[in-house]
């Protein structure tokens, strides 16, 4: 069969036809063919009712509980085994630094000398898919497996050899920064991703500016801060990875691994600020946004409500001469839901939170309570993350092994792998939809869970934690509602 | 230990009490799907300028059946058809036609390939 060398929908640009309204500007998901289709109705409120349902079971359960003692909490994300001056002797185990380092290498040599079709480059795949999907469901498995790999750090490491000090940092990372930097670095990324139109060159580029500013970070700031706060896929990560059921922990001189129960790590993970948990509902946020402006509704909205009635006396009443300054409007409409998508969330939240503090009785205040119960959501925003994003790891993932026999898009066969799989896999939609309904119901009740066993830490009481759970299942009903409502929308163009 | 299990017990029976009460009745498979896959759906497309001025934005239909593209075009060009990564070389001026055995479920899109431009959306929905 005949390679497909050419990407499909790339660059994609609307068309000014008379049924431009329709087929419009497809602005669609950056990268990786999705097949799939609406999930149906009836599935759609079967999710929510179990979702409904189980909580009241999550609550049930509580309620029947013996109460155990309170427990210390610790930084959400601190590491144990960072050296405070990089001089100091680091633990960096060098072969999977190697690892991390050559990969980043790769995909921006591949990026800057390959092809230019997204589907032909290594870089694309590696990058979007393997890397930001892939490493993500791994580290919710295995623990935070980035850390050891993340090549920004053995760069790092690698330059404190050559320039001693280099890592110390000049200054001391000013408290007011927080985690600002990862959460501006993470809304850039999602831009990048949904309205970026990369392919490998622009990609290789961002890659190499993300590169240059970690270093210059680090050497203002010292590695261990720069790390833990500002690093995006540092910090993205380590919230990850709280998740799962495996934990390393530093020990003497080496590090360990132990097993614990899956979200377990969450109960005690302090949000040390508001920058971090306005991180954690953009994981919400940004993945929810993505399924919401790929749907016919989010068009219309624009096109259809918005352009005929508010915006025709601005650009005219002609859709096709209008149609070039639309199709900008439309890019900055779509930049600005982005951006504001987590302060929206943060407003539910925030009320929910408040509701939760009433019942309570509770005289902590509000901001403290959010950031409290805010490791619950976690559990959430990894469900919809891959009810949205699985499928790709299977269309579009696998097709790293014969893009790892020609990285660069010319020809090469390096491991005889070069021409396996070209065949579309296209996933069956009823597995899909189940899987899809399935996860998000699943992370729902992990969700409430973990929120109870917060609240019988945080308020004591067997009957006062499940009284202030009440507010909050409500809260997560909508986020779960939301979620699953956005996956049975029929999708645009 | 016991009471863990319990409850997990319980959220199962009640999954599976809503999955049986939400679900729809099964279809009779065999010759309902037999008799869509005898008439193929036809669909006629025309371009101008790489734009689509005559055809559907979305061609729904069922697995199993089957559906034949007509395309008239003013440039050369290729039609690609995602998913099932067929494609179809369309000459200036003259009738292409594509027959599909619909035998794959999902949204594909059909796409020109030298202007990078979705035709239309298929939609096959499972059997």
């Amino acid at each position: 069969m005949r390679r497909v060398r050419r990407g499909p929908a790339w660059a994609a640009r609307g068309c000014a036809s008379a049924t431009f309204v329709v087929s419009a500007p497809l602005l669609a998901h950056s990268f990786g063919q999705v097949y799939r289709l609406p999930v149906p109705v009836w599935l759609y409120l079967y999710g929510a009712c179990a979702a409904l349902a189980l909580s009241f079971l999550v609550m049930a359960f509580f309620l029947t509980a013996d109460t155990k003692q309170p427990s210390s909490i610790t930084d959400a994300t601190r590491a144990d085994d960072e050296p405070a001056r990089a001089s100091r002797r680091s633990r960096l185990s060098w072969l999977p630094a190697i690892v991390g380092t050559s990969l980043l290498g790769l995909c921006i040599a591949s990026g800057l000398f390959g092809v230019a079709g997204p589907y032909a480059n290594f870089s694309m795949t590696a990058f979007w898919i393997v890397f930001l999907l892939g490493l993500t469901y791994l580290v919710a498995l295995v623990g935070d497996v980035y850390r050891p790999v993340n090549p920004w750090r053995a760069l790092v490491y690698g330059l404190e050899r050559l320039w001693r000090g280099f890592a110390d940092g000049r200054f001391r990372y000013p408290e007011r920064l927080a985690y600002w930097p990862a959460l501006g670095f993470y809304v850039a990324l999602v831009w990048l991703e949904l309205f970026g139109d990369t392919g490998p060159f622009s990609l290789a580029v961002a890659l190499l500016a993300y590169t240059a500013i970690n270093m210059v970070a680090v050497n203002l700031f010292g590695a261990r801060d720069w790390f833990r706060y500002g690093e995006l896929f540092g910090v993205f990560f380590c919230l990850i990875g709280r998740m799962a059921p495996r934990v390393v922990a530093a020990r003497g001189q080496g590090v360990s691994w132990t097993w614990r129960a899956p979200f377990a790590g969450l109960r005690h993970m302090a949000i040390a600020h508001n920058s971090l948990l306005l991180f954690i509902l953009f994981m919400l946020s940004s993945t929810a946004f993505d399924g919401l402006h790929e749907t016919q509704l989010w068009r219309r909205l624009f096109w259809i409500e918005l352009y005929p009635v508010v915006l025709s006396g601005w650009v005219g009443n002609n859709p096709i001469a209008a149609f070039p300054v639309l199709l900008k409007l439309y890019a900055y409409w779509n930049t600005l839901w982005l951006v504001l998508s987590p302060l929206i969330y943060l407003v539910v939240y925030w009320l929910f939170v408040a509701a939760m503090r009433w019942v309570a009785c509770s005289e902590r205040s509000t901001a403290e309570l959010a950031r409290r119960f805010a490791p619950s959501l976690l559990p959430i925003a990894l469900a919809y993350h891959v009810s949205h994003y699985y499928t790709l790891l299977q269309t579009q993932g696998l097709k790293i092994v014969p893009l790892a026999s020609d990285p660069f898009g010319y020809g090469w066969n390096l491991f005889g792998t070069a021409d396996w799989w070209q065949r579309a896999n296209v996933p069956e939609p009823t597995t899909v939809w189940h899987v899809q309904v399935g996860v998000i119901v699943l992370g729902h009740i992990v969700g409430v869970y973990v929120s109870h066993a917060i609240a019988l830490e945080v308020f004591g009481g067997r009957w006062r934690a499940a009284r202030s759970q009440l507010p909050m299942l409500a809260l997560m009903l909508a986020f779960t509602a939301a979620g699953l409502w956005i996956l049975a929308q029929p999708i645009a163009g | 230990m016991r009471r863990g299990l319990f409850f997990i017990a319980v959220g199962v029976a009640v999954l599976a009490a809503l999955f049986w009460a939400f679900a729809p009745a099964e279809r009779p498979a065999g010759p309902g799907v037999a008799a869509v896959s005898d008439t193929p759906r036809r669909e006629v497309f025309e371009l101008r300028d790489g734009k689509r001025v005559q055809g559907p934005a979305v061609i729904a239909m069922t697995q199993g059946g089957v559906l034949e593209l007509q395309v008239t075009t003013d440039r050369d060009d290729e039609l690609h058809v995602h998913g099932y990564d067929r494609t179809l070389p369309v000459a200036a001026g003259t009738r292409a036609k594509l027959r599909l055995q619909l035998d794959r479920a999902g949204r594909f899109a059909i796409e020109l390939h030298d202007t990078h431009q979705v035709l239309t959306t298929l939609e096959v929905a499972p059997a």
